[in-house]
């Protein structure tokens, strides 16, 4: 079924574009969930909550492309799943790691919502500027936040070369941070 | 935590990059087969069969809610902590759909030890009378029933069991009550709700924040005897204007069984908007 036609029944609060969401996009969300929270359960419980989430946001909501507006809602609420157990001491995993690498090349100010736009932005032009291989690795990694081996893999590279183009990304996302005037 | 800051932000990052890099998904989606869902399906119709006109309709409804709650609310193994033991139990949803301008809700209750009744718009979940069977009664009384005739014997535990059925029809309220309120906001229905509750419980604690689910709560007692009476009243936005509110009835000896049970049941309760 199209996204037109699952947002179609989303609006006319037809019970079933909740069992249409998940025959398209339940294995798309709970690969996200999994790559994050790396637990079976977890993942089925915040996929589940994703989809109780779309259901009470469309409408008004009316996502352009229900693929990445679902991956999104996985997205965060996986992350959020991983800090509230991070703080529980239960470790934070991928996720973790993640973060202690994007660590050196985090603009210091805070500027709240809007700033978490504009960082938004100069984020968009960092990725416009980067070339196609190098971007698709450093969202796989902390977009979709996928083990060093696994972007290894599914590119046919060693995971040296993924370290590398991820430092290498990180390198340049630190400067295009600084140019921006997020000061370091 | 400026790592978490930039995390956040590259969430909101554009479709065309995300799609661009979109990892393969190898996992068939929802392939599991639930073994539950005829149970769920089950537990809706006895939900909605008071209104439904009819067989088709109740079937029509129960197909519905069935399709939905399967999906968003498969069953669950919770944890409880009763009597200071922790109890794993499979919890399977239930509740009410939304209709057309009303929200519905879902929770997710232990369908061994209770069950879901609804009536004039209140739906409630209390404990199964569990009785023994005549054998397990044969075999505990056995020393009671031993040098009597086998009529005297089943008389006796006739009387067995109407006592137990007695004891369990004596024994003070346990329940989770939920009541949708039309047009009255989380805070406003609490400070009404507490007000009376002041006046009818000896002590009655501030409103608070409630974290699951989120809405804001209080709770009241009185006495302390093992039938001494306990509340909590938990009130939460239902989107639409109004409010749900939960009240959790128990007595002070069920406090660490059905009350921890159910106030355990009561953090699973979601609305669904309209």
């Amino acid at each position: 079924m199209e996204d037109r036609h699952i947002l179609d029944l989303y609006w006319q609060r037809s019970e079933t574009a909740i069992s249409e969401t998940a025959k398209q996009y339940g294995s798309y969300c709970h690969s996200i969930a999994y790559r994050i929270l790396r637990s079976e359960q977890d993942s089925e419980e915040c996929v589940n909550e994703v989809y109780l989430r779309a259901w009470n946001t469309i409408p008004p909501q009316r996502p352009e492309r229900l693929s990445t507006f679902l991956g999104r809602l996985t997205r965060n609420l996986s992350i959020d799943r991983c800090r509230r157990a991070a703080a529980e001491k239960r470790g934070g995993g991928e996720v973790t790691l993640a973060l202690d690498e994007l660590k050196d090349c985090v603009p210091a100010r805070d500027g709240g919502m809007t700033d978490g736009i504009a960082l938004t932005d100069a984020l968009n032009r960092f990725l416009a500027a980067l070339p196609a291989q190098q971007r698709k690795i450093f969202l796989r990694r902390y977009w979709y936040v996928s083990s060093v081996r696994e972007i290894a893999e599914e590119y046919g590279i060693s995971e040296s070369r993924v370290k590398m183009s991820l430092f290498r990304s990180r390198q340049k996302l630190k400067t295009a941070l600084e140019k921006e005037g997020f000061a370091l | 935590m400026n790592a978490d800051r930039l995390m956040d932000a590259l969430g909101s990052v554009d479709d065309a990059y995300l799609l661009e890099a979109a990892p393969s998904f190898k996992r068939p989606a929802r392939a599991r087969v639930r073994w539950a869902a005829a149970a769920v399906a089950a537990v809706v119709v006895l939900v909605f069969c008071q209104t439904a006109p009819g067989a088709a309709a109740l079937n029509a409804a129960a197909q519905a809610a069935s399709k939905l709650f399967e999906t968003m609310f498969p069953p669950e193994k919770l944890q409880t902590s009763v009597e200071g033991q922790t109890e794993t139990a499979l919890h399977e949803a239930a509740g009410q759909l939304p209709e057309a301008q009303v929200p519905g809700f879902a929770i997710y209750y232990d369908t061994e030890r209770y069950q879901l009744t609804r009536e004039d718009g209140t739906a409630r979940l209390r404990p199964l009378a569990v009785l023994p069977t005549r054998d397990e009664i044969r075999e505990s009384s056995a020393a009671l029933l031993e040098g009597l005739s086998d009529e005297e014997a089943e008389a006796e535990i006739d009387a067995l069991l109407a006592e137990q059925k007695t004891a369990y029809d004596v024994l003070p309220v346990c329940e989770l009550e939920i009541v949708h309120l039309v047009e009255i906001a989380p805070l406003d229905a609490a400070m009404d709700a507490r007000e009376r509750a002041a006046e009818a419980w000896e002590r009655v604690t501030e409103i608070a924040e409630s974290v699951s689910p989120r809405g804001c709560t209080f709770s009241a007692s009185s006495g302390e005897t093992w039938d001494a009476p306990r509340e909590t009243c938990c009130f939460v936005d239902d989107g639409q204007g109004g409010a749900f509110q939960l009240t959790v009835r128990y007595f002070q000896e069920a406090e660490e069984g059905h009350g921890a049970r159910l106030l355990q049941m009561l953090t699973t309760f979601t609305v669904i908007a309209p």
